[in-house]
């Protein structure tokens, strides 16, 4: 991030567009946009949510002669600039936990302002970012003065991106992610009221939220009447507003994900490490991550979490990545609590990570696009990459090493009673799944600086630093 | 007076409505909505809205076509 760029996805909205240079992030306004924030920096609530780390520090940069700062500062009104998020994740990677506080948020925003005459313009999941478990406001041109007699123009955004995806996932059990990387404005209304059949009607929200708004849309479909106007004159008021937002409040508040055993979340109790296997396997983990001060570590299959904490003591910030959304979930809500602003849990699944979506395909990045890690931490993985999802051995060693940065890897023979489960009913036709090979494979891409043969003799620790 | 009569009474005007299967719309449908979200003090701005309706619903005034009706509620009012 060298040189100064255009953020892609910033588009939508005409009044301002976002910038990169040298780390630093850029927002360029219109004069309108400029206006509101002129009003927005004067509010009470602005000043205590920024303070509080709720909405992102922001800047206005008044006189600027050097750099891209500069160039700007003659195709616009005002330039502000943001405190940089350590890490661009989107609601397709986040828990059930993370989309619910982030729309708890969200609310929370839109009741302050409207106390204060402004009011929320959008209601993107996308404009809420992490700082570790801390949710983070980050699109400030959203607020704008409040006009009498007008509706809230996000509502139905809002419900797209946030609410039916949590209650999708509370209702139905079925998780949210596919749907909102499926889809960048969300599930549509339409859409959400086909999936809520026969009971999940009377569940809350659902028959006013869904089931009303898809009949309305389809009522109003292509009425003539100019409802924003109609709606002005027959005495539309924030109060109604208001209203609908306490609701929708209550309403993300009240749901709640039963959640049941998954096949992975229950890993760490019963995996198969005598406890001194596990603490051979820490001390390695621990001695080559304190070797150094990391910045981004990547904890790819981190199941609970218990190595991206270790890593987080040695490094600036840890995304702790996982396939399954229950061990994820599991792991935001207890790092949550201990308020973690370091580690950020995402729902990734390796053997199909995000990919670029949106207009021309880049207004969403990429996993690799966003910042590559210093560190990957690889533990009890490989054998679910290279059997479980049959990527070849050699190009899944090629894409760390093409990650660019040292690696902690775990390898797990056949011997071990994990790799015979994965094997149990398939056809062993993975010949190169070995450890020598493996090895070697590992020595094209890496130079190996450590090596250690866990008790028990199933598995085998290496730290690699890239050649 | 609660949500739930609010709710019964949109859900009625609709019901009554003649269905429409074109393009969607996806605002003002949603912009409406918000007027029985918004609970009790809904229900003037929606009598406003759709008063020509609820009177042609209630039998006491009859139907009138299409184009006209849609630019009836408010001036009727």
């Amino acid at each position: 991030m060298s040189e100064a760029s255009v953020e892609p996805g910033s588009f939508r909205d005409r009044q301002g567009r976002v910038f990169y240079e040298n780390g630093r992030v850029y927002r360029a306004l219109s004069e309108t946009a400029m206006d509101n924030w002129r009003v927005l920096a004067q509010t009470r609530f602005f000043q205590e949510y920024v303070k509080q780390g709720s909405i992102i520090p922001t800047r206005h940069l008044e006189a600027q002669t050097t750099g891209l700062a500069a160039k700007l500062a003659d195709e616009w009104a005002g330039i502000l600039e943001h405190q940089a998020i350590p890490f661009i994740s989107y609601p397709y990677e986040w828990s059930f936990g993370m989309l619910k506080d982030a729309a708890l948020l969200q609310l929370e925003l839109m009741q302050a302002a409207l106390q204060e005459a402004m009011t929320m313009k959008d209601a993107s999941s996308f404009n809420v970012q992490w700082q570790g478990t801390s949710p983070v406001f980050i699109d400030l041109p959203s607020f704008e003065p409040c006009s009498p007699g007008e509706p809230w123009a996000g509502y139905r955004q809002f419900c797209e991106l946030c609410l039916y995806p949590l209650q999708l996932q509370a209702y139905k059990g079925v998780s949210f992610q596919q749907f909102l990387r499926g889809n960048i404005d969300g599930i549509p209304v339409q859409t959400m009221a086909h999936l809520m059949t026969g009971l999940d009607r009377l569940k809350p929200g659902v028959l006013t939220h869904v089931v009303l708004q898809a009949k309305m849309q389809n009522r109003f479909a292509n009425t003539d009447r100019r409802v924003r106007k109609d709606l002005q004159r027959a005495g539309f008021s924030t109060e109604l507003v208001k209203n609908n937002v306490k609701r929708l409040q209550r309403l993300v508040e009240g749901l709640h994900w039963r959640q049941v055993s998954s096949e992975w979340s229950e890993y760490s109790e019963r995996h198969n490490y005598s406890q001194g296997a596990f603490a051979q396997k820490t001390n390695f983990v621990e001695r080559n991550v304190a070797s150094r001060q990391w910045g981004l570590v990547w904890d790819i299959g981190c199941n609970t979490g218990q190595f991206s904490l270790l890593a987080a003591r040695h490094a600036d910030y840890v995304l702790a990545m996982d396939a399954d959304h229950l061990a994820v979930e599991r792991l935001y809500q207890q790092l949550r609590e201990k308020n973690n602003r370091t580690v950020l849990p995402l729902v990734m699944n390796l053997a199909d990570p995000s990919a670029a979506l949106g207009w021309r395909a880049i207004e969403r990045k990429t996993i690799t696009e966003r910042g590559l890690p210093d560190l990957v931490l690889s533990l009890a993985l490989i054998h679910h990459m290279v059997i479980g999802a049959n990527i070849p051995m050699r190009e899944f060693i090629d894409w760390l090493g093409d990650l660019g940065g040292s690696l902690i890897i775990e390898f797990v023979t056949k011997r071990d009673p994990m790799v015979e489960i994965l094997l149990r009913n398939k056809e062993d036709i993975y010949d190169d799944y070995d450890l020598g090979f493996f090895e070697q494979c590992l020595g094209n891409r890496f130079r190996i600086k450590d090596r250690e043969v866990v008790e028990g003799e199933t598995r085998v620790l290496f730290f690699a630093q890239p050649k | 007076m609660n949500k739930s009569t609010g709710a019964v009474f949109l859900v009625m005007l609709i019901l009554a409505s003649e269905p429409a299967h074109a393009y969607l719309d996806p605002g003002s449908g949603s912009m409406l909505l918000q007027i029985i979200l918004g609970g009790i003090a809904g229900l003037v701005v929606a009598g406003k809205l759709f008063w020509h309706q609820i009177l042609t619903f209630l039998r006491i005034r009859k139907p009138v076509p299409e184009e006209e009706q849609q630019h009836a509620g408010v001036d009727d009012a």
